[in-house]
């Protein structure tokens, strides 16, 4: 008799303060997919400098869950790569909006409940990572961050994408749960937060219900005020193990018992546990956004050849004249005589 | 008593025809001109045997009516001598184009009757002939090459009639849509992984869409070659020197198109825009990969 495993599954997406202050939607996503025989769990953050974020990553969401559903397990990771991106393109295509203005990153793990077996792939820099039966948080999709830039990443609809995919397919046996952010939420995945993590496993192996108000809280007290991004945690822990559950038990700060007993109270003490951040780390004067293009015309008021900006970390290759074309078509720069420059007075 | 001598012969027409008309040969067929229908049937009868027939007269009546016939014959066309005055000039054509006959492997044969392009002709059957002689230029290996009569290739047949025909890739770009120019990059990609690509190219238009052939001696044999060649079909002229200023001018016209394809380019082109970074150029998978994105995007646009 095959042993299917059970989760407790969590979700929580919020607007961040750049958006909010803008007036924007939430751009990020995440959906779940469950049935007898697969958990399907993905997030998507949509590009802020695309006008279509929103349609871009619910497209995308769309297109993983269709993904997960698919005759996918016996594919080699170059065949995933490339299935994926097909279910993505059409998805994105069948959207009303132009095709390069949807960009967003994405991150996908798909639990076979029957192999006890995952794939897991991300594009760009959301992440994921698992929680193992000793419930110790491990990356499994690092972020694609160009040069430790994080406003450069690889989006599901760049030419690039095939290349920068990563892809995990592994055996789920000593894995107890996955945990999927977006960069908003990267904070979440340092190793100096793991405690936070690892609190916030403990509760979702033992009570959905409790998990739910615990990442909400947690989020929204703790990974909000630290930054401007939108923020998406997904999380899923297996709930019928009792050796986990014991783990878990021992490691959560509070005593939890059941879903049934639902203790507002404990979980309001989880989170004032939290080191919550003060509002003195709010800075909602000046947009990412528009300190980087401060920077690029700054850096561009000597006259710049495509290769110094990238040995400057602005831009990888092959993405130079896609990071800088808005601002020559807003004519801030120029190009001429091989040097990108800021247009005096632009 | 009108006679009329016919004479039958495989000889060439001016070998044939310079024998003096009044010397006889055991060849030749002595009519009676009483009857002039016999007469004439008599003279078909010889010709659909297949035979090349001199008809020496000295009726004038006879002259005309035979040569009548002859636009009604496919080949071994009459001619008449009447009055020592040579009436040939069907025949001459009939000889002169099958001098230029052409002959396959197979037993078929060809006229190379009217020429369409340089080099490229339009058989009588619609068939387009190729003439190269250099046996690398033939596209795979189940081309069928053409050989003259005395046995030297000649060229070879192209897998499309005249009918389809556009004219020289080059020279129709303009007229391409972005659908059609995906379809045209990807049997380029296609021809070049089976290193039967030359800059000399030849657009058709079939029901699937856009085809092409590539003619002459494989001349595009690396990825940089072909990169150009793709940026071309893309945007209709060549990249600049400056590779980076063609892409941002080609950015500003062609707003429509996906920023997937210019990230391919500038990744293509990687060695001149990054001459010191020692930058991973373009791989054919990234280009197989930006192709079955444009082919998506272009579904759209369709």
């Amino acid at each position: 008799m095959i042993d299917i495993k059970t989760f407790n599954t969590v979700g929580y997406t919020i607007t961040g303060r750049r958006h909010s202050s803008m007036g924007k939607d939430n751009e990020d996503g995440y959906e779940v997919f469950e049935d007898d025989r697969l958990l399907a769990l993905c997030v998507a953050d949509g590009c802020s400098e695309s006008p279509c974020a929103k349609a871009a990553s619910e497209a995308v969401l769309k297109a993983l869950i269709e993904f997960a559903q698919g005759d996918i397990w016996e594919m080699k990771t170059k065949q995933i790569k490339t299935s994926v991106l097909k279910v993505i393109d059409k998805h994105l295509l069948a959207a009303p909006y132009e095709y390069r203005l949807l960009a967003c990153t994405c991150a996908l793990v798909i639990y076979n409940k029957l192999s006890d077996s995952y794939i897991a792939l991300s594009i760009g820099d959301c992440q994921a990572l698992v929680m193992t039966e000793e419930l110790e948080p491990k990356q499994l999709l690092a972020p694609v961050n160009i040069f430790r830039h994080r406003e450069h990443t690889v989006f599901a609809n760049s030419s690039m994408a095939a290349n920068a995919m990563k892809v995990e397919i592994g055996s789920a046996s000593n894995i107890a749960g996955f945990i999927l952010v977006s960069d908003g939420a990267e904070g979440l995945c340092e190793p100096a937060n793991a405690d936070d993590l690892i609190q916030l496993s403990s509760v979702c192996a033992i009570s959905a219900n409790h998990a739910q108000t615990a990442l909400e809280g947690h989020v929204s007290n703790v990974i909000a005020p630290a930054t401007n991004d939108d923020i998406t945690v997904l999380m899923t822990m297996r709930s019928d193990s009792d050796r986990i559950t014991n783990i878990a038990k021992a490691t959560c700060n509070i005593v939890i018992e059941t879903d049934a007993d639902e203790d507002d109270e404990a979980v309001s003490e989880y989170m004032l546990d939290e080191d919550v951040a003060s509002d003195s780390t709010l800075d909602t004067d000046n947009s990412a956004e528009s300190e980087t293009s401060s920077a690029i015309l700054n850096f561009l008021a000597t006259p710049r050849t495509a290769e110094e900006l990238v040995v400057a970390g602005y831009c990888i290759p092959s993405e130079v004249l896609s990071y800088i074309y808005p601002l020559i078509k807003e004519g801030f720069v120029v190009y001429d005589d091989y040097h990108f420059s800021t247009v005096k007075g632009g | 008593m009108d006679n009329i001598y016919a004479r039958f012969t495989c000889r060439l027409i001016d070998e044939h025809l310079v024998p003096d008309s009044t010397q006889l040969t055991s060849n030749d067929h002595i009519c009676d001109m009483s009857d002039t229908q016999a007469t004439v049937c008599q003279i078909l009868e010889q010709q659909k045997a297949g035979n090349y027939i001199l008809v020496v007269t000295d009726s004038p009546d006879i002259c005309n009516l035979v040569l009548a016939f002859n636009p009604t014959l496919k080949d071994h066309k009459i001619s008449v001598m009447c009055n020592d005055e040579l009436y040939a000039d069907d025949a001459i054509d009939e000889f002169d184009r099958l001098e230029k006959l052409l002959h396959t492997e197979s037993g078929i044969e060809y006229f190379p009757a009217k020429e369409i392009e340089e080099s490229l002709f339009e058989a009588e059957n619609g068939q387009i002939l190729f003439n190269c002689t250099d046996i690398y230029a033939r596209s795979d290996e189940n081309t069928q090459l053409l050989y003259m009569s005395d046995g030297q290739l000649w060229g070879y047949v192209l897998p499309y009639t005249a009918a389809h025909l556009i004219g020289t890739l080059h020279n129709h770009l303009e007229s391409l849509t972005l659908s059609d120019r995906t379809s045209v990059a990807v049997a380029v990609v296609n021809f070049f992984k089976e290193k039967h690509l030359s800059d000399s190219i030849f657009l058709f238009k079939t029901e699937n869409g856009p085809a092409i052939q590539p003619v002459g001696v494989p001349t595009i044999c690396s990825g940089k070659e072909l990169y150009v060649l793709l940026y071309e079909i893309y945007f209709g002229h060549a990249p600049s020197k400056d590779r980076m200023l063609s892409l941002v001018e080609d950015r500003m016209n062609h707003a429509e198109y996906p920023t997937a394809l210019f990230e391919f380019f500038e990744c293509a082109f990687a060695d001149k825009i990054y001459p010191g970074l020692s930058c991973k150029t373009a791989t054919l998978d990234l280009l197989e990969h930006t192709l079955h994105r444009m082919e998506w995007f272009t579904t759209k646009e369709v």
